[in-house]
């Protein structure tokens, strides 16, 4: 049998689980409970649950880092060992996390006063499309760059960008502007300021 | 009067034709970058701070100093005319600056922000140049459980000072120690949390974190938001405010001064912050407080005096302490190690050049600063029209770049793409990202004194109570964190207010 104490912790990380790998069932129960934390305006909205999902991982990570930090060594005969610090740092994720979870559940997922949460995860319904394009291109010119240099990974990438920013306009602006670019922060950082860049395969 | 002798030493150190160039080009791409709505000045140090480190330190850290400055002054424009802050400080500026543009006094709007950010600025530099070394020479005496107790209360104000959730602001800082400790323990040798990578073992690069959190995530903001370059269309006729307007703005400017001076010195107090509490002060002090919003200049020098004051404070513990209050001047120390200079208590000593002209490059940026702001004021409002689709792939490549420059390490730009994504999405989520940052800079100074207290006392931890200044400041520390849980009804208070 369970402390009394430690059941109300037990309690919250298991609904957090639940609440991750299952939300509508953890919400349904409470809504047929009649709990008036998990209303139409609390925890449903997707941000909340978004928020309530992260706040899982922090616990998660929290404790993830405690055991690797135990496991490195907190004290040692020459003093404080090597897992000392991210112990702590550790904890206060954790502590963090599990207390984000508990004012999940007793404000049903309203925000902090003054927290500026978003409304909603994407702001219109183009917004994936730009923002997934502009992590891919970056994705795609960090591994051009060791092959053909920042300048001419620029000089593809750039207009892409530009497209992206602006679809009515023309291909021509685009690798105008993107080329230029490309060519001022060569000179910035190559030129002017010396440092060593890769190279691609036409020597700039 | 040393301190006047050492000023002037720090003139002549910083009043060289190279370094004047370098102020002189940070104010004016810092007003540039925080005139554009979207790049805010932390970011814009971050993208910027790769281009200095091939310079000497006192000329890398003065041009860093002007950048912010200039982005500072950059956001006030924005938010006068076109009523879109430019960075987070200058948001209640919108409120009466905006409305006097709607009236057509757009000039005098953005003369009192300029003179009232100049006397601020000035007032926080003069005294910053008396009580830096004053509180260098008390700081030479503190040992380590000193030195852990202060950087804990730190961590703890940082925590108490954020807007938003507390909690959140918790699990930054130790988010941010927990970064910081991947790497070899340079205590024992022993490698942490690298996963028998060899790119991890020297730990993860500042710039890149910072260039990831602050730039790409802001780009990917505004990406996401398919934001278009805008028009002005408040009118201005004449730059300079009428008699009447001196009147009003003169006093808020140093009631704003030195609510901003006091501000900036709290740890995780800053610029925005101080903006706020000051406007709030001005509405409750200001006769008809109701007219506040409707064009008040009192609403405009008030906050504009105490941002810029918290930025000049905030170098105060910095210099004397080697401690940063805020995640911009935890950016000017990583600035100033890479340099390979120390900041902290023996700076003053060990290198007096670097701590007097970056003091002397405070005053000169100043002047810089109000010489290009009223001139050039329409110039600026000209770069607004500068499209987006320019604006942000030229500022991605930059800080790819600039990630590279750092280290000449392919790994980190993946660190900095890690970083823009991850702060993208906790952004969404009311996260603040500066404790991070301060956690991540502070964490080897704590660990570091920590276990340098561990070791001289017998009876471990123990020591952080045998020792009186360490007792005051934990307890200091604990009235803080008390102070956190009745955070919800003070933000309300201060809501309000404003």
């Amino acid at each position: 049998m369970l402390p009394p104490s430690i059941r109300p912790a037990i309690l919250v990380l298991g609904w957090s689980l639940d609440a991750c790998i299952c939300p509508d069932k953890v919400l349904d129960m409470a809504a047929a409970r009649g709990d008036a934390a998990f209303g139409r305006n609390g925890i449903r909205g997707s941000m909340a649950r978004i928020d309530f999902a992260v706040s899982l991982f922090w616990l998660l990570l929290g404790l993830a880092l405690c055991w690797v930090s135990a496991s490195l060594g907190v004290a040692g005969p020459g003093g404080p060992g090597s897992g000392l610090f991210p112990l702590l740092a550790g904890l206060l994720v954790a502590g963090g996390g599990a207390a984000l979870l508990l004012r999940h559940v007793v404000t049903g997922g309203a925000a902090a006063p003054g927290e500026e949460r978003a409304a909603t995860f994407w702001p219109d319904a183009g917004a994936p499309r730009r923002a997934i394009t502009l992590i891919l291109v970056v994705t795609l010119m960090i591994l051009a760059v060791p092959h053909l240099g920042f300048a001419l990974s620029g000089l593809v990438g750039l207009p892409l960008l530009y497209r992206l920013i602006a679809p009515g306009s023309s291909w021509i602006a685009a690798v105008a502007s993107g080329g230029t670019a490309a060519a001022l922060i060569h000179v910035l950082f190559a030129v002017l300021l010396g440092t060593p860049l890769p190279r691609g395969p036409l020597g700039f | 009067m040393e301190a006047v002798e050492a000023l002037l030493g720090g003139f002549a150190v910083i009043l060289t034709w190279q370094n004047i160039q370098f102020i002189f080009i940070g104010s004016l791409v810092g007003t540039l970058i925080g005139v554009l709505p979207g790049i805010g000045p932390l970011a814009a140090l971050a993208l910027l701070l790769p281009a200095t480190l091939s310079l000497p330190p006192v000329a890398a850290v003065a041009m860093l100093c002007a950048i912010f400055y200039g982005a500072m002054y950059g956001g006030s424009i924005t938010s006068i005319l076109v009523n879109i802050p430019g960075e987070a400080a200058s948001v209640v500026t919108c409120l009466d600056g905006h409305a006097m543009a709607k009236q057509g006094r757009a000039g005098p709007a953005l003369a009192a922000a300029a003179l009232s950010s100049f006397v601020a600025g000035t007032v926080g530099v003069v005294i910053l140049t008396f009580a830096a070394p004053m509180l260098s020479e008390f700081a030479i005496r503190l040992g380590p459980p000193e030195y852990c107790a202060l950087m804990a209360l730190g961590l703890v104000c940082t925590v108490l000072m954020i807007q938003g959730s507390a909690l959140k602001g918790m699990v930054m800082i130790g988010l941010g120690a927990a970064l910081a400790a991947i790497g070899m323990d340079i205590v024992t040798g022993e490698f942490r949390f690298t996963f028998g990578t060899i790119e991890l073992a020297g730990g993860i690069d500042l710039l890149a974190v910072v260039i990831g959190l602050f730039g790409v995530s802001e780009i990917l903001a505004n990406v996401e938001q398919a934001a278009r370059g805008m028009r002005v269309k408040a009118p201005f006729f004449g730059v300079w405010p009428k008699a009447a307007d001196w009147r009003a703005a003169w006093a808020p400017t140093l009631r704003g001064s030195g609510l901003g001076f006091a501000v900036g010195l709290v740890p995780g107090g800053g610029p925005v912050t101080a903006s706020f509490l000051s406007y709030a002060m001005e509405r409750r002090v200001g006769k008809n407080p109701e007219t506040f919003g409707k064009g008040r200049i009192e609403g405009v020098a008030g906050p504009e005096a105490a941002n810029n004051a918290a930025v000049s404070s905030g170098m105060i513990p910095l210099l004397s302490l080697g401690i940063p209050g805020n995640a911009v001047t935890a950016l000017l120390m990583g600035a100033l190690i890479i340099n390979g200079v120390q900041p902290g208590p023996m700076m003053i000593v060990d290198r007096a050049d670097v701590f007097w002209g970056v003091v002397a490059s405070l005053y000169v940026g100043n002047v810089f600063l109000l010489l290009l702001n009223l001139p050039l004021v329409g110039l600026w409002v000209q770069l607004l029209r500068v499209p987006y689709a320019v604006l942000f792939p030229s500022i991605l490549l930059l800080a790819l770049v600039g990630t590279y420059a750092s280290n000449r390490s392919f790994f980190d730009l993946w660190v900095m793409l890690g970083f823009g994504v991850a702060g993208w999405f906790l952004r969404k989520l009311g996260y603040e990202l500066a404790p991070l940052v301060l956690a991540f800079v502070l964490a080897p100074l704590l660990e570091q004194s920590l276990r340098q207290s561990m070791v001289m006392s017998p009876d471990g931890a123990l020591i952080f109570l045998e020792r009186p200044i360490a007792v005051v400041l934990l307890a200091l520390a604990a009235v803080a964190l008390a102070l956190v849980a009745f955070k919800g009804r003070t933000s309300k208070l201060v809501g309000e207010t404003t």
